[in-house]
């Protein structure tokens, strides 16, 4: 609230949305249902845009293992193409994917039953939205280009995520 | 007077030129899910509207060959070479020997000058490209998504 009521004082659009869709794991390349929400703050001529947003996919429990990632992310936008009430627009910025792997320790044989990944990264958006009225409707593709560590990123290892995503929105 | 006029059919000569600037790049290598990264290699012309090139991936094979294909996309700068520094999204596909493509690029160009000039970019100079590529690959029924992560390179416009 303390971004959100300042931006309408200022006369910018406010969007809340919430989006499903698929995301594409970097190293198995399995598709995964994904959901989730974002904010965006907006000038009236959508000429800037910045976008808050969080994803995550449902965790997945087989043999003993429960397993999960979701991910935060801070990106910045405008519209590159289209007149007011539809066009494609842009986005880049910073985000973080985050997971974790969960044994049973009731039914697995292990010392560790938990680990945890947390990988900071670029991303970048392509969205083509629809409004309607106040309710906004959106295909989006989303990559994350996370790294692990210095050494990992000077063998020119990177973890790319793909989200595939539907959004609505509603904006004030 | 007859400076004046030289000057201004220079500025008149470089707006013209301006509008027709072609940018060649090629890149060669890219980061990937695997030590070592991935040899991907691409040749591409581009204006300020599209971009067309050819590429082939040492990484990932259609039946015993390394993946070739080609693309043309559109362009949509959200700083064109009008600026120094150039930052634009593309979308749109082709074809290759694993079957038919999209293709999704965010990318950026940067003049290999030790300098910022508060210009646009100057023709002629080399300047580093940097993509963020995504390749959706439709083999049979499938869609295989593929990407490019910091797949770097050099352009040179002219």
């Amino acid at each position: 609230m303390s971004l959100i009521l300042p931006a309408l004082a200022l006369g910018m659009t406010v969007k809340i949305g919430s989006s499903g869709g698929l995301m594409q794991q970097p190293t198995s390349h399995y598709y995964h249902a994904a959901y989730g929400v974002s904010v965006d703050v907006a000038t009236d001529s959508q000429k800037g845009i910045v976008r808050a947003h969080y994803i995550e996919r449902p965790e997945f429990r087989s043999l003993g293992f429960a397993d999960k990632d979701y991910g935060w992310f801070g990106q910045v936008g405008t519209k590159v193409l289209g007149p007011k009430d539809h066009g494609l627009f842009a986005f880049f910025g910073l985000g973080r994917m985050e997971g974790y792997v969960k044994a049973d320790a009731d039914r697995i044989d292990t010392d560790v039953t938990e680990r945890k990944y947390a990988l900071p990264g670029p991303t970048a958006s392509i969205e083509y939205m629809w409004a309607l009225g106040p309710i906004d409707l959106s295909v989006n593709h989303q990559t994350f280009i996370g790294y692990v560590s210095q050494e990992e990123v000077q063998a020119y290892v990177a973890w790319p995520y793909n989200f595939f995503m539907l959004q609505a929105g509603v904006r004030w | 007077m007859k400076v004046l006029a030289i000057l201004l059919a220079f500025v008149a000569t470089s707006s013209l030129a301006a509008d027709k600037r072609y940018h060649l790049t090629a890149q060669g290598m890219a980061l990937a899910p695997n030590a070592g990264g991935q040899e991907a290699y691409t040749l591409r012309l581009a204006t300020n509207d599209w971009e067309a090139g050819v590429f082939r991936n040492e990484y990932i094979t259609a039946g015993d060959y390394p993946l070739m294909g080609g693309t043309f996309e559109w362009r949509f700068p959200i700083c064109d070479d009008s600026c120094f520094w150039q930052f634009f999204v593309q979308a749109g596909g082709g074809g290759s020997t694993g079957g038919p493509v999209a293709h999704i690029t965010w990318g950026t160009q940067i003049p290999l000058l030790p300098i910022w000039l508060p210009t646009r970019a100057p023709p002629y100079v080399p300047a580093l490209r940097i993509d963020f590529t995504t390749q959706m690959i439709f083999i049979k029924w499938r869609g295989v998504a593929w990407s490019y992560p910091i797949w770097a390179g050099i352009t040179v416009p002219f």
